[in-house]
């Protein structure tokens, strides 16, 4: 996947926006990170966390449906928050919590959904 | 079957279409669950266990109202940036969607030792877990001449509907240059920065209808949740508008007279043309009723919200006392899902995670300035402990206010899906 692509089409977690100067520095996650298997069960329940905000029928009403993204998408997306990488100050709070195998889960289990 | 059929006839009229259910009607030896109180912790909890049991637990939910009105964007509605029924929900999905039996009416009794709640219609539900979600009442006596017989000309407006309506159109009734007096409740209550949002939507809206008023409030707290956000926020809108009083200037030293219209501060009395009092405050009724409190609240596990006298009862939101969550929609519904894991592995064998909580509460200060605190939470065996947290900075640009409240906008949207459906 092209990293560029990755953070023009992540820029969705609470709506979001990278700034230029952001975008031009590289954010690169190691392959055991984007290798790891998520346990579906276990990011079914983490993600009721997040659908609080991010709704489970997809619908955007201010805050992006995540539903059906690529794995590898949301686990950049969430290490990004992680490493306040990116700007948002609830995210970053949400993803700073999860641990490795933690977003894998999320990931799995949001990439399952319509 | 969760009624019998003397209590069904009596209870019939009190209760919805969704009887029909099959699995009101027989359960077939499914076990049962039932959920007391429909706000944030009791329809999110309702709606997850039924959800992902798929079928496989009988899920009864209590709540009188047929319409439920959101505590939280009610101060939006006092500012004039929602109308009522934007905050008004029902609980039509639930039943129709999700299985959910949805039974209006009152609980008045819990027998725990028969696993039974008593409603005012009746009835008599049988349970293997009860979730009590039934939200706060008030502390008698808590303000010297107020009591609920005064809510009418004094109103507490923190239970969302008409106690809402009622205080906006005594807000609009002030004569030019009249006086709003808030009397604040104490720590612990619902929604930390909910009575600060309010004196920001009740000045936004004076201030257009009748700039010359004065807001007093009198808060027995020497500081309040977002409180430099909130002071920056009332000196760049609302200049020489708010008198806030707190403790250490005889804020916590009040009376009320609600038939003179007057609140007496640190013994300087003042008449008022409106005046909105928000008591301390307790767990719901219910919770006293089922003997499981300690104080004013019901103290429980974190590990799965279970009351700590009983452990076939699990309290969310606003009732429980639980450690570091604020008292929040946001809490409670976080906390729904927790217990509803928990239940479901108690009840059907389903796997069960550690705990994990989080809350993030929007404050609206005025038109597009939106500020915001947040935490996450884990389960320790002592209580729900913060882990990390933020909250908006003062001074924080224009874009990042207007984003801040689109994001309440998006999440508002978002946690009433996730209550009802």
């Amino acid at each position: 996947m092209c990293f560029r692509s990755i953070l023009v089409s992540s820029a969705l977690f609470l709506g979001t926006n990278l700034s230029a100067d952001q975008a031009k520095e590289e954010f690169v996650l190691p392959s055991s990170v984007l290798e790891i298997e998520g346990d579906l069960a276990y990011g079914e329940y983490l993600a009721s966390d997040c659908q609080t905000c991010h709704r489970s029928d997809n619908k955007n009403e201010g805050i992006p449906g995540i539903n059906g993204r690529e794995i590898t998408e949301i686990v950049y997306a969430l290490h990004e928050y992680k490493n306040k990488y990116r700007k948002n100050e609830v995210m970053q709070m949400m993803a700073g919590g999860l641990g490795d195998e933690e977003i894998a889960a999320l990931a799995s289990y949001f990439a399952s959904l319509q | 079957m969760s009624i019998n059929r003397r209590s069904f006839i009596q209870t019939a009229a009190a209760v919805t279409a969704s009887l029909s259910a099959p699995m009101v009607m027989a359960n077939g030896g499914k076990p049962r669950v039932v959920v007391i109180g429909g706000g944030a912790g009791g329809a999110t909890a309702a709606r997850y266990i039924a959800k992902d049991s798929k079928g496989a637990i009988d899920v009864t939910l209590v709540e009188p109202s047929r319409t439920y009105y959101t505590c939280f964007f009610s101060n939006l509605y006092l500012g004039g940036f929602r109308d009522l029924g934007s905050i008004a929900h029902s609980y039509g999905n639930l039943a129709s969607e999700y299985g959910i039996n949805v039974v209006h009416d009152w609980a008045v009794d819990i027998d725990r030792g028969g696993k039974t709640v008593s409603l005012a219609g009746g009835g008599t539900l049988y349970y293997d877990r009860l979730v009590l979600s039934p939200g706060i009442d008030f502390v008698d006596g808590a303000v010297e001449g107020w009591d609920l017989n005064a809510q009418n000309k004094m109103p507490h407006a923190y239970k969302a509907g008409s106690q809402t309506e009622l205080l906006k159109a005594q807000l609009a009734s002030m004569p030019a240059g009249g006086v709003f007096a808030m009397v604040a409740p104490p720590n612990p209550y619902r929604c930390p920065p909910g009575p600060y949002e309010r004196i920001s939507m009740i000045a936004h809206m004076l201030k257009k209808s009748n700039p010359t008023a004065k807001i007093i409030v009198a808060d027995p707290k020497p500081k309040f949740s977002k409180m430099g956000l909130f002071q920056e926020g009332w000196a760049n809108h609302y200049d020489g508008m708010i008198d806030w009083i707190g403790s250490e200037f005889g804020g916590g030293n009040v009376s009320v007279n609600p038939e003179a219209m007057t609140v007496s501060i640190d013994g300087e009395e003042t008449k008022v043309d409106a005046c909105n009092v928000i008591p301390a405050m307790k767990a719901g009724r219910i919770c006293e009723m089922a003997g499981i409190t300690d104080g004013n609240w019901a103290p429980v596990s974190a590990h799965d919200m279970s009351s700590k006298v009983d452990s076939n009862i699990h309290v969310l939101g606003d009732a429980s006392a639980q450690g570091d969550m604020p008292k929040s929609g946001f809490s409670a519904n976080s906390q729904a899902k927790v217990a509803s894991m928990a239940i479901r592995g108690a009840l059907t064998g389903s796997k069960v995670f550690p705990a994990k909580f989080s809350n993030t509460c929007w404050s609206l200060v005025d038109t597009n300035d939106g500020v915001k605190v947040g935490a996450t939470y884990k389960a320790t065996d002592e209580k729900i402990a913060k882990v990390d947290g933020f909250i908006s900075k003062t001074g924080e640009t224009a874009d990042v206010r207007k984003a801040t409240y689109e994001e309440s906008l998006g999440w508002y949207a978002g946690i009433t899906a996730d209550m009802f459906g």
